[in-house]
């Protein structure tokens, strides 16, 4: 992977004893520092305090390659030692996130070494700081002077390097908020994580919302237990028109199928509104007794009642409710006298003057019916950086495929 | 009903692979050559029914167990295959075919085989080759896995065989390959459907740290090239962090919520 003389990679005096004694060092510090301090003051390191940071790397990096190259923290980091330590250390912090779970804890020892929330404790950036500088020293010594069969390693290693940097410092200074929109008139305020409201540049308003379900499915229950007898996909029959399956001992059969209905007097009827139910008309018949049976089934909601056909005493066939596969939400975003309409999907964000709009929930119980809907609006001005950086990444990464060990 | 037709192409690409693993052992150079015939009669019947999934659930088939299952079959039982096309080693396919016939029985006996329809959050561009490039990875580092644990058995109760780590470096390179972008194609998914490049979930992390361990092979290998039973306890440490991530997670109490925990209902 790596090309060139060997002996430059392996020129310092260090042992991986050493090594590691120092990716291990800088572990035991930033927990040391978390047990006295608490967490690290994220707001510090917010813009224009990281460009500060990131000029100070750039800049020691650039004056240890150059001026100070025998200079032996110089060589140690731009060792292969330093590198396999450094990436050994930051494993470790990664691993303890990978054990512990993340998030509030009763747990004081866990709470006090911030072991809850390692992402933002020292030992993270201190084992991140080492990272970045090995790693930054060795793509450096490739860099100056360039060579072609380089370009790879440099691709990879840059890569990672800007990917590293753009995404930790993004992470500081990327805003979420979150916004409630709905169909009667423009809203402006959003909501931070924290609770503070801010005022947006622009506001919003819901003019249409498409939630397209899956077509429920039908299923056997057992009433005594409460559960559903046969819970593998072989057993439960979608709700659709002519669909036919054998479930245990009963044929089920599908007459007809209205993806919204309402229930009127005991006639079920479709309807497209606000309280509908998807409703199923079965015949099923036991091949062992050859009793048929008839009825409706539907998972109910205001304007449906659950209704359910006994397949016999015990065993009722019911709908299990429908799942959401896609949906959209159009919007209408004022921004001065500018008045645009965007369509917003899952996986699909949109952009307005810098931020990006996702949908995160509607109202459920309206269902395809909702009428209001909360939004998040991200900003990050670092994401193109990240881009630059994980595009490096792959293209070197097809390098590797292509070429291996060369 | 869809995957109903499963015994039959289970039972047919199972006695494919099978003669393609009998012939293997013989040293009359006809049989041996018939490997390729039965080697890709059973592969394409794999690949036959995993088209036909796919087409009847009108959905790629990434989302259960059982589904990821059939594909790391397929690939383990492709990738043995090449190999074996370009080095010959004939215990490398052996162990591939032997692989992806118990991961064609498993689903044969236990069928987590639900109809499950995908959430909003899985209908992305970044799905399929997310989750392909991962099952191949996987697939590679599996191979590279088997190629440590044999080497180490060499060395320590026969001689060394200096192959053994080229082979280990050739399956690692590819498999690294892969792995990076499974890491970076999710990164880019996350981003388009939740904000988020990486929330640090419990799988994320796992993933991150399994690729760390190939990192950490792929620069000991450089820089000690004579080393050989380091860098193969290397693999064999990752393959075992490869394998948490991929479903010892299921069982770890801080993944709980993650997103990518296998559903087996």
């Amino acid at each position: 992977m790596i090309q060139s003389p060997k002996n430059r990679l392996n020129n310092t005096n260090a042992t991986y004893f050493h090594s590691f004694m120092i990716a291990f060092g800088v572990i035991v510090l930033g927990l040391i520092l978390q047990f006295i301090f608490g967490s690290i003051n994220i707001s510090f390191v917010r813009f224009p305090a990281n460009l500060v940071i990131l000029v100070l790397l750039v800049l020691s990096i650039s004056i240890g390659h150059f001026k100070h190259k025998q200079s032996p923290i110089v060589q140690w980091l731009s060792s292969s030692k330093a590198a396999i330590a450094s990436i050994v250390g930051f494993s470790v912090v990664s691993l303890l996130m990978g054990f512990i779970s993340q998030g509030e804890t009763t747990n004081s020892f866990i709470r006090n070494f911030g072991l809850n929330n390692i992402a933002f404790s020292w030992a993270y950036v201190f084992s991140l700081l080492l990272l970045v500088l090995t790693l930054g020293f060795a793509t450096v010594k490739r860099i100056y002077p360039f060579r072609k069969q380089n370009f790879w390693y440099i691709l990879n290693h840059l890569g990672l390097w800007i990917t590293l940097i753009a995404a930790n410092f993004g992470s500081v200074d990327q805003t979420h908020l979150r916004m409630n929109i709905n169909t009667t008139g423009y809203n402006n305020y959003a909501v931070s994580e924290k609770g503070e409201f801010s005022f947006m540049p622009f506001s919003v308003k819901q003019t249409d919302f498409k939630l397209v379900n899956y077509n429920p499915r039908l299923t056997i229950m057992d009433s005594k237990t409460s559960t559903y007898s046969l819970k593998t996909g072989k057993n439960t029959i979608e709700a659709k028109s002519q669909n036919l399956l054998t479930i245990e001992n009963w044929s089920i059969k599908i007459l007809k199928y209205y993806p919204a209905a309402r229930s009127v007097a005991g006639i079920i009827q479709p309807f497209d509104s606000l309280g509908a139910a998807p409703a199923a008309l079965v015949v099923t018949e036991n091949i062992v007794t050859k009793v048929q049976k008839q009825g409706w089934v539907s998972c109910g909601d205001n304007l449906m009642p659950e209704l359910s056909v006994m397949l016999d005493n015990q065993h009722p066939l019911v709908m299990i409710p429908p799942t959401e596969k896609e949906m959209n939400l159009s919007v209408s975003v004022r921004s001065g006298k500018k008045e645009i309409s965007k369509t917003i999907a899952i996986n699909s964000p949109q952009s307005f003057g810098g931020w990006k709009m996702y949908i995160v929930s509607f109202d459920k119980q309206k269902g395809k019916w909702s009428n209001s809907t909360v939004v998040e609006l991200v900003k990050d001005s670092w994401q193109p950086f990240v881009y630059v950086g994980l595009g490096m990444m792959i293209i070197g990464s097809f390098f590797v495929f292509w070429r291996g060990k060369k | 009903m869809e995957w109903s037709n499963y015994t039959l192409f289970f039972f047919s690409s199972s006695l494919f692979l099978i003669l393609a693993m009998l012939s293997l052992l013989s040293k009359n150079k006809r049989t041996l050559n018939a490997t390729h015939l039965f080697s890709v009669l059973g592969i394409s019947i794999l690949i036959t029914f995993v088209s036909i999934l796919w087409i009847t659930l009108g959905r790629p088939p990434f989302k259960t167990l059982g589904e990821t299952r059939l594909w790391y079959a397929l690939f383990l039982s492709v990738i043995g295959y090449i190999t074996y096309l370009k080095w010959h080693y004939r215990w490398f396919l052996a162990y591939c075919f032997g692989m992806t016939l118990l991961f064609l029985l498993l689903n044969y006996l236990k069928p987590e085989m639900q109809n499950k329809t995908l959430m909003p959050a899985l209908q992305s561009i970044w799905f399929v080759p997310h989750v392909i490039v991962y099952i191949i990875a996987y697939a590679f580092l599996a191979g590279a896995a088997i190629v440590a644990i044999k080497g180490l058995f060499y060395i320590y109760f026969k001689d060394t065989n200096d192959n053994i780590i080229q082979l280990a470096d050739n399956l690692v390179y590819l498999g690294y390959a892969f792995i990076t972008m499974g890491l970076i194609f999710g990164a880019l998914w996350a981003k388009e459907a939740w904000g988020n490049y990486w929330t640090w979930d419990p799988k994320e992390t796992w993933a991150f740290v399994t690729w760390l361990g190939y990192l950490v092979y792929i620069h000991y290998r450089y820089s000690h090239p004579s080393n050989v039973i380091g860098p193969l306890w290397i693999l064999a440490f990752s393959f075992i962090i490869l394998l948490i991530c991929w479903f010892g997670i299921n069982y770890l109490p801080s993944a709980q919520n993650s997103v990518h925990v296998y559903s087996g209902q």
